[in-house]
């Protein structure tokens, strides 16, 4: 069973991609702020990482960097996504390695879930 | 200088001997020249003109006691007394002078006023009475009663030129009688009052110029605060305009998740009726999505921050899944939304997410302007670019408002396109600043009653 941490701030957005992806078959984790992020990363070693850009503690591009410098992390699957404006945001991403970096109003949650299973297979 | 040098030819012919401090001298007229010619401040050179006769030219000696000049003032047609020599008898002359020496003004008119002839017939005059220069401004009995007190006996007038135009008068007023003047006396002051031409029209030129760069500059520091303010404020802004579009989208992007997941049936079954409900709530907060993220890249353009991040990419993924996006728009309405790919379509270089924006604009558009029949969105290859069409039977645009569509905020009314039906009128300006972005075109056909098709094209990846 495939398994994907979310690191993100918000309970709701997290209980509404946790929603689908469990009844999805997925196995889903969350972690509310960077810091924590990082060390679930490490502990539960999942298949893929969403990452809020800012989060309380360490942000987004803190974790991505961190976690890139890792052995276990340096080519798994890392989706950053934000709802600033977010050209210089993304840019900035790009260069520290993100898989992709996703726009949350530009996508739909079922497109946002079709993402995430283009980089890990379904269940 | 020409004319110094034929001054000082003359001086040194008709009197070998003169030489240092003696008045007229060669020596007191180059050290003349060097005064009047060294300064370029209007103010201070119409001073030294009148000063430097008797000092440096040493003509205080040969009973010259003040030197006045009167420059034409060609807006007021007049003559105006600009500067009088600082000498005792000047200085008496201004204490009991009945009028204040800066408005002795004589109008060109005044033709009896011998200052006013000279000038006009370019030829010097010697008087005895200074009414004859002083007139209307002086009564016959006041000039009588100061030249008196000031004790001048004669006054020499000498029109001042500059290339053959008059440019005012040298009025000079000696303690001696005309008979005591020398021919040499006149020819230097003839000669001079060229120089001074020259001087004041350099110094006028100069300072017009000086006063110029001034002001030029002033206005050019104004120019720069003023600027660097508004790129302050226009960062500001740009930040709030971030700031708020994610105070915004975060909500509002909740709320999608949340209405989506109810929809799709993942929070446990719902009545048709909360179906409806839902389904229209979930469309309306999309298109405050929209709104946002159209208002957010009007900031962009205006800053001139729109960046494209190109890529090669395939058209008909994007096209699908903006399709599947909008397909329950177009159901709710009982319109069909179709895709048909005219051939093979080969991979394009653009930005995917501009690529999609642009598709919703113009799909979403197209559905909100169609009533009965539906959208077909076409792509065709031909041989250079990848030309996407999308296809209505809504109510067709006037000819005379389709060049008005990509403008910003354009208000069709004519067809009563845009704005009766909701909207900001920026969609198709930002469709087209984005596609031209991507060295694409974007245009549009309709006819009235039929339906409108527009039209954009990508050009494909080496």
């Amino acid at each position: 069973m495939a398994k994907i941490l979310f690191v993100e701030d918000d309970p709701l957005i997290i209980k509404i991609y946790s929603t689908r992806l469990k009844a999805d078959g997925y196995e889903v984790f969350s972690a509310e702020n960077g810091e924590e992020g990082l060390k679930v990363a490490q502990e539960l070693h999942p298949d893929l990482v969403v990452l809020d850009v800012m989060m309380p503690r360490l942000d987004g591009f803190a974790v991505l960097e961190r976690l890139r410098k890792t052995d276990e992390f340096a080519k798994k699957p890392i989706i950053m996504y934000s709802n600033l404006n977010n050209e210089e945001e993304m840019a900035r991403a790009q260069q520290m390695g993100v898989t992709e970096f996703i726009v949350k109003a530009n996508l739909s949650p079922t497109q946002f879930i079709e993402k995430i299973k283009q980089y890990i297979g379904s269940s | 200088m020409n004319v110094l040098a034929r001054i000082a030819r003359n001086l040194s012919r008709s009197n070998p001997s003169a030489a240092g401090n003696e008045p007229g001298s060669a020596e007191a007229v180059w050290r003349l020249e060097k005064v009047i010619l060294d300064t370029l401040d209007f103010n201070v050179v119409v001073q030294k003109v009148v000063d430097s006769v008797l000092t440096e030219l040493g003509y205080l000696q040969l009973g010259y006691r003040i030197v006045v000049l009167a420059l034409i003032d060609e807006d007021s047609q007049t003559l105006r007394r600009v500067s009088i020599s600082q000498t005792a008898e000047a200085r008496k002359a201004l204490e009991v002078t009945p009028v204040p020496f800066k408005d002795i003004v004589i109008p060109f008119t005044e033709t009896d006023n011998q200052c006013i002839k000279v000038m006009k017939e370019n030829r010097p005059y010697i008087t005895h009475d200074w009414f004859d220069i002083l007139r209307p401004c002086y009564s016959k009995e006041d000039a009588r009663q100061v030249q008196t007190i000031v004790g001048i006996k004669t006054s020499m007038v000498y029109p001042v030129t500059y290339h053959g135009k008059t440019q005012g008068v040298m009025i000079f007023s000696l303690v001696k009688s005309e008979s005591e003047i020398m021919e040499r006396e006149k020819e230097i002051i003839r000669n001079f009052t060229d120089i001074v031409g020259l001087a004041v029209q350099h110094s006028k030129l100069y300072t017009t110029l000086d006063n110029t760069t001034k002001k030029l500059k002033e206005l050019n520091d104004k120019l720069q605060s003023a600027n660097t303010q508004l790129q302050e404020l226009d960062k500001l802004k740009d930040e709030f305009v971030s700031l708020a579009s994610h105070e915004l989208r975060t909500p509002m992007t909740a709320i999608r998740g949340s209405l989506s997941t109810i929809l799709e049936g993942y929070a446990g079954d719902i009545s048709p009726q909360s179906k409806e409900f839902l389904t229209a709530a979930y469309n309306e907060n999309d298109r405050l999505i929209r709104l946002v993220n159209n208002l957010l890249n009007i900031s962009r353009i205006e800053a001139g921050r729109m960046n494209f991040a190109f890529q090669t990419l395939n058209l008909e993924e994007i096209i699908s899944e903006v399709i599947t996006n909008l397909q329950n728009v177009a159901k709710e309405k009982g319109l069909n939304l179709t895709y048909i790919r005219e051939g093979p379509i080969p991979q394009v270089e653009a930005d995917p997410d501009k690529v999609r924006e642009v598709m919703i604009n113009i799909i979403g558009n197209a559905l909100k302007f169609t009533h009965k029949g539906g959208v077909t969105v076409r792509t065709k290859f031909d041989g250079r670019s990848v030309t996407t069409s999308i296809t209505d039977t809504g109510s067709g645009i006037a000819k005379e408002d389709q060049d008005l569509l990509f403008k910003k905020f354009s208000q069709v009314q004519k067809t009563n396109y845009a704005r009766p039906q909701g909207g900001t009128g920026l969609g198709l300006y930002i469709c087209k600043i984005m596609v031209e972005g991507m060295r694409g075109k974007i245009w549009i056909e309709s006819t009235l009653g039929v339906g409108s098709t527009f039209y954009f094209s990508l050009p494909i990846s080496d």
